[in-house]
């Protein structure tokens, strides 16, 4: 077995890769970015980027019993899915741990398809096991690519697909011959454009076509990351460590920022007694810091009191500073609230997301 | 009405100002005389559908620490960042050359970012601190200005120094000198060198505008009043102290403080009587030179030119050669425009496509060495064709057939500067950049923090030291001294 | 529908039994279903001997709550023996004879090993010491045992995760060692120790470490109980099977029974297995994806199956010295045990089996027609679902119970009127954890509304209705709660 995963992109983004900086992404070979990361996190804000998100995670769950199933397993109720619409929700331990992340498309009425940041198989798997529900992973054989910015519309609409699609909607379409998913799952607005691992090649050269008038660019991890920041979106392993012990109890929905992904209408998920008993004394917080620094997981102190750590951390170049995402008392989470990091650097909190997602700009 | 701080013009510079004072809780109103905000960080449709920044194509950068305090990306002042700049020649049109990545030339731009970062922090922080009161204790040693050893360098020289090709110099030197009439060869020239920080601040989406908006958004969100179409007739004097500002329809607005962003020239000569002003002052503000040189011509084109997507996003300079700028410099002197333009392009579609309508493109000219007023009497529209047409051809000879998809066009030399923005002879710069103008010797050297000999008025545009090297930083700076100045007030 | 239940008691044993009727009593509206024909659970009188009124549940009561005597007023039960002998039978006809009393006991041992006797006293005093603590523990809704001394808080989490076998070690003796170890239960596995002290801490009649039997057998218990059960006005149904409960998000509504019929509820208290009742009658996983795998990894594998034997005279176990009111363990040998694991993992019948032998009808001869005896004999660690199936096996069970208990009273097969059996059910896996663990822990389910009222909810499986007493309170409590604001 060769040690690169390769993502069906590959042949395009090492071309594009000319400093060689690859980082790894859930087993995944994957360009960290493709000369500077500053300007392709801003590229994402003025005009477009074009990503490869083949390394997120994929499962198709099916079976007679996969709307019973994903109702108990998500913290919000599949069945007011319609085929074609998707939602984003939360997968919890028994003792109401945030386990996973991710957006739920309904294929058909007995056919769904997640996508997540972080693979959680085991939990998965075993669970639809208990309701004769298959679940297969999807890896190689599928490739996708996300567009975003403003210009991401215009880009889809030049390359011919049909962009008339509402967020978090998703379409099957034949695209010039090939069979292609457009879809909108993304927190920072966009296109997914999924393809089959034998068309991939194909695809890029259209979507890098249709995006050259445009002024895009291609974006790596490191962008994706600061972009992830920017819109407030914790994501597991990168800025906290999902529970993947079946009793844990931490970390809560509440001390994530995650409790909009909770419908409270929605009574029999997994984890739902645990949720609503679990204490709130801490939420989900953005922090911005006075220089250049970025502070990684660090004690966050206000007068004398320990009262939260930062999560990830980065430098924003939209923003001429580090900003960090962090888990923090109730008590200081008002706008405005000034806490202090280990070196006496000082850090303000301010309201999330740091930035509103690309506008999409239609002309 | 009374005010703490009536600050005149709305340019970046005012609204900065603005907005700081605002924060600081003090009750500021910015007079502006046009009827929309941003000075020359405007964006205007010069032909339907096409859209540029007359002006210029991009603005200083801002300091971080300004960025910061007055949360400006918060607001929508994103901006694409600086593409390294290409220099090509049209004999050997294949060569195109980039001097990123030429280690010896990265050093000299290292030294120039370093140096106007001091310059920046010096100006902003000589502002807060209120000057002693000269009776108690003799003046103390000002402080010297990092950089002010350049004063007698050649640019010319300072590059061969260096080292690298000739080449790669004179593409170096036309980064610095885009759109200025200066000579690398005068004692001095070096200072221009400082300016090289100044091409990366980057283009905001849609043109400057985008980030006047911002910083209008700033200034009224924190407090500040901001009014249009108002233009300012004269400062009223109590003592040797501005206390309030004459309108032209001769209403008085009162203030505390007054931060005028006009060049020197116009603040002292327009907004006083001649014999209120001190002699020192009338005599400093009638020697400080202006060096206007800087047309500017926006294309409409029918489809991009042909030419690389990943090289187009930069500056284009055309031929450059350290003789021609001298000689340039020369005809720029005598009143004549020189037969070899120093012409920098930009394909500002290519970076922003909103600018132009889908698949059209704009491209814009910066023109070095266009003198203010001619030897041949003022500028006809005879002589603005035959200008326009001389560019184009020097156009043409690096991207062929661009003279074929003009659509429309529009031609913005320093008289029209002048007059649009207010700016004497049209300097961009607010006043010539040599070395008994710049540090110190911009304001005035014994009042620092854009302070000057009136008190209660405070120079807060390009004709102060922070002026020319960050966009923002001078009104900014000023702000800071009028905060100073006022609580010290207060506490007296 | 039917008009909507306070309280459903799924089961009619001892547990849901005594819920129902403290929850009745309480003032709640209660429903009773039992599956089989008549109330009982493990202390049925289903043996199809006739004449016999002995039930099939372990003749011997060691752990009956007083409490329960006293609050529902069961004072009609009386106890034939109420300080039963144990008896451990060896081969070589050195029977060891141990009651509650200590003295009686270390004499009775000193001739096994005057070491022993030393030994024995010394762990037995730990143990009633750590007994007399852990008492409210065991017995009540306390959260944390309330320990006397830093002594015990160090022994007890020791004991917890501590075999008998290797707790009972610093003893030489054979027939000590394994009488004790047969009390352990599963005296191998980790734990194991601290069901010896769970042990010592019941109380029969008042006394402490106590085993007794019941007057007319435990079906006399389940007499009083039922009576009690009528009076507080509980609904009992029999022959209703429930096949699965209804819930509204995590909390229950009902049960439907097999023939369809639907049963509304504000609670249920299963007597059942948490196994069986989260597994089999809640919706799938409802009771939490991590808790249903850890269910199912759980599947227990032994229990334990009771013979009984009608003779037409009474049996002379260990000899005329020993009254046959006493109960007899056979066991050997501790490798014994090893053995009898071994066995079912793979799913046969072990070759020396490890029995409990009491005769009611020494002390209780009306329990037998004239004359007549019954033996009943408790076989443990034996596979629950063995490689042949129990059928098939049953007629191998009983020669080789016949060919062990012939080894003390010989002559058995002569007199053997009938014989009948109850094969293994699946019990609630005993261990130092369930042991560790609070009363509320155990009663409550990750189901709201759903409560555990039988034997799996004890913290051994044992007769004693405290779960039955416990949860009713518990889910009083709970009702109280919904019906408020």
């Amino acid at each position: 077995m060769s040690l690169i995963r390769a993502t069906p992109f590959h042949a395009r983004t090492s071309a594009a890769n000319r400093l060689n900086a690859w980082t790894n992404r859930n087993g995944w070979t994957l360009a960290a970015h493709y000369g500077d990361p500053a300007a392709e996190a801003l590229a994402a804000r003025l005009t477009a980027i074009v990503a490869d998100i083949s390394w997120r995670w994929r499962v198709m769950i099916e079976g007679v019993r996969t709307e019973e199933f994903l109702s108990r397993l998500l913290t919000r109720d599949p069945a007011r899915l319609e085929p074609g619409q998707a939602f984003k929700a939360l997968w919890l331990t028994d003792r109401g741990g945030v386990r996973g992340a991710g957006a739920i498309a309904r294929l058909s009425p007995d056919a769904f398809r997640l996508v997540a940041t972080e693979s959680d198989l085991d939990w998965i798997a075993r669970g639809a096991a208990l309701f004769d529900v298959r679940v297969r992973e999807i890896g190689e054989e599928e490739g996708g690519l996300a567009i975003i910015g403003p210009y991401a519309r215009n880009i889809a609409e030049a390359a011919g697909l049909d962009a008339t699609l509402e967020a978090l909607n998703f379409r099957t379409v034949s695209w010039r011959g090939l069979d292609v998913t457009l879809s909108r799952f993304g927190e920072h607005g966009g296109y997914e454009l999924w393809c089959k691992a034998d068309d991939a090649l194909l695809v890029w050269n259209r979507i890098a076509k249709a995006a050259e008038p445009f002024a895009f660019g291609l974006a790596g991890t490191d962008a994706m990351d600061v972009l992830d920041l920017e819109a407030g979106v914790p994501r597991p392993g990168r800025d906290y460590q999902a529970a993947r012990k079946g009793f844990a109890a931490q970390p809560t929905p509440a001390e994530l920022g995650l409790l909009s992904l909770i419908d409270n209408d929605h009574l029999c998920f997994n984890g739902r007694a645990a949720f609503l008993l679990a204490a709130r004394r801490r939420t989900l917080i953005g922090v911005e810091f006075k220089d250049e620094t970025p502070a990684p997981h660090a004690a966050l102190t206000h007068g004398c009191r320990r009262v939260g750590e930062t999560m990830n951390s980065l430098y924003s170049p939209a923003l001429h500073r580090a900003i960090a995402l962090a888990t923090a008392d109730v008590s200081v989470s008002a706008r405005g609230t000034l806490l202090m990091l280990p070196q006496g650097a000082q850090a303000r909190v301010v309201s999330l997301p740091f930035l509103p997602i690309p506008d999409s700009i239609t002309k | 009405m009374r005010y703490d701080a009536a600050i005149i013009g709305a340019g970046t510079n005012g609204l900065a100002a603005a907005a700081t004072l605002a924060r600081a809780g003090l009750n500021a109103v910015v007079l502006e005389r046009a009827a929309f905000c941003g000075g020359r960080a405007v964006t205007r449709e010069f032909h339907p559908g096409f859209r540029a920044s007359p002006f210029v194509d991009e603005l200083a950068p801002i300091p971080a620490e300004i960025m910061r305090d007055l949360d400006l990306a918060r607001h929508g002042a994103i901006f694409a960042p600086s593409t390294s700049s290409l220099a090509i020649w049209p004999d050997r049109r294949n060569e195109v050359l980039r001097w990123t990545g030429c280690a010896a030339f990265n050093g000299v731009l290292a030294a120039a970012q370093k140096r106007a970062r001091e310059v920046l922090a010096k100006a902003s922080s000589d502002a807060a601190v209120v000057p002693a009161r000269r009776w108690f204790s003799p003046a103390p040693m000002p402080s010297p200005w990092p950089g002010e050893d350049c004063r007698c360098f050649l640019s010319a020289g300072l590059l061969e120094d260096a080292g690298g090709d000739e080449d790669t110099r004179a593409h170096l030197l036309a980064t610095a000198l885009s759109g200025r009439s200066a000579d690398p060869f005068t004692p001095g020239s070096a200072l221009y060198l400082h300016l090289l920080a100044r091409q990366s601040g980057g283009m905001p989406m849609g043109g400057l505008a985008t980030l006047s908006g911002a910083l209008e958004a700033v200034a009224r969100s924190a407090g500040a009043e901001i009014l249009f179409g108002l233009e300012v007739a004269d400062i009223a004097l109590r003592g040797d102290r501005a206390v309030a500002l004459h309108l032209a329809d001769g209403t008085e607005i009162e203030a505390r403080a007054i931060i005028s962003t006009l060049d020197q020239r116009r603040t002292f000569f327009s907004l006083f009587a001649w014999r209120d002003l001190p002699q020192t002052v009338e005599r400093r503000v009638s020697r400080f030179r202006y060096a206007a040189g800087q047309a500017r011509l926006l294309l409409a084109l029918d489809a991009p030119p042909e030419c690389d997507a990943d090289f187009a996003r930069g500056p284009i300079h055309i031929a450059p050669d350290i003789e021609r700028f001298a000689q340039a410099h020369d005809a720029w002197h005598n009143g004549i425009v020189p037969e070899h333009l120093p012409l920098t392009l930009r394909l500002v579609s290519a970076v922003d496509p909103g600018l132009a309508p889908a698949g059209k493109a704009v491209l814009t000219a910066t023109i070095g060495c266009i003198p203010h007023r001619r030897f041949d009497g003022a500028w006809t529209n005879e002589k603005r064709v035959a200008l326009r047409e001389q560019t184009v051809r020097q156009i043409d000879t690096v991207l062929p057939g661009v003279s074929k998809s003009i659509l429309g066009s529009a031609l913005i030399l320093p008289p029209d500067i002048e007059q649009q923005l207010g700016i004497t002879e049209g300097d961009l710069d607010g006043g010539e950049i040599a070395p008994d103008q710049m540090f110190a010797e911009r304001g005035f050297a014994e009042h620092p923090g854009g302070r000057t000999p009136i008190r209660g008025l405070y120079l807060g545009g390009m004709s102060s030291p922070a002026g020319p090297l960050g966009t923002c930083a001078a009104g900014v700076a000023a702000a800071r001294a009028v905060i100073a100045d006022l609580s010290i007030r207060r506490f007296l | 529908m039917s008009e909507r239940k306070d309280a459903i008691v799924i089961g009619g044993g001892v547990g849901g039994l005594v819920a129902a009727t403290y929850l009745a009593r309480a003032g709640r509206s209660v429903l009773l279903l039992e599956a089989e024909t008549s109330v009982g659970g493990a202390c049925r009188a289903s043996s199809s001997i006739a004449g016999i009124r002995s039930g099939f549940a372990g003749s011997a009561l060691y752990a009956l709550d007083p409490r329960i005597v006293t609050d529902l007023d069961l004072r009609e039960l009386k106890f034939a023996v109420r300080d039963m002998l144990s008896v451990a039978l060896r081969e070589d006809g050195r029977h060891l004879v141990l009651g509650r009393d200590a003295q009686p006991a270390f004499r009775a041992i000193a001739p096994q090993s005057s070491q022993d006797a030393q030994s024995y006293r010394k762990l037995r005093e730990e143990i009633f010491a750590l007994a007399h603590a852990m008492r409210p523990f065991w017995w009540e809704a306390a959260n944390t045992p309330a320990l006397h001394d830093a002594a015990q808080a160090q022994l007890l989490p020791r004991l917890a995760v501590t075999s008998a076998a290797s707790y009972l070690s610093v003893l030489e003796s054979d027939a000590l060692r394994s009488m004790l170890a047969f009390d352990a239960g599963k005296p191998l596995e980790s734990g194991s120790a601290l069901a010896l002290v769970w042990r010592a801490a019941q109380e029969m009649c008042g006394l402490q470490g106590a085993v007794a039997t019941i007057q007319s057998g435990p079906v006399a218990l389940i007499k009083v109980l039922t009576n009690a059960v009528r009076k507080a006005g509980v609904d009992i149904r029999t022959r209703a099977r429930v096949e699965r409960m209804r819930l509204d998000g995590n909390s229950v509504t009902g049960v439907v029974l097999d023939t369809g019929e639907e049963i509304a509820g504000r609670s249920v208290l299963s007597g059942l297995t948490r196994r069986a009742t989260l597994l089999n009658l809640a919706p799938t996983a409802s009771a939490g994806f991590a808790e249903t795998q850890k269910l199912m990894r759980a599947a227990p594998r032994a229990g334990e199956a009771l013979v009984l034997f009608l003779l037409n005279a009474i049996p002379d176990f260990g000899g005329a010295n020993i009254p046959q009111t006493a109960r007899f363990v056979i066991a050997d040998r501790l490798d014994d045990f090893a053995e009898a694991t071994t066995a079912v993992r793979d799913g046969i019948l072990p070759d020396n089996l490890l029995l409990e032998v009491t005769v009611p009808t020494a002390a209780d001869p009306a329990l037998a027609p004239s004359g007549q005896h019954v033996v009943s004999v408790r076989v443990t660690r034996l596979p629950l679902a063995p490689k042949q199936g129990w059928p098939a096996l049953t007629g191998k069970l009983f020669e080789k119970v016949v060919t062990a208990l012939e080894r003390h009273t010989p002559h058995l097969r002569e007199g053997l009127l009938a014989i009948d059996a109850r094969m293994p059910v699946e019990e609630e896996p005993e261990s130092g954890t369930r042991l560790m663990t609070a009363y509320a822990e155990r009663i409550n389910t990750p189901i709201e509304g759903l409560f555990l009222c039988g034997a799996s909810a004890e913290p051994m499986n044992a007769i004693s209705g405290r779960a039955g007493r416990l949860a009713a309170g518990i889910a009083n409590a709970f009702l109280a709660r919904k019906k408020g604001p």
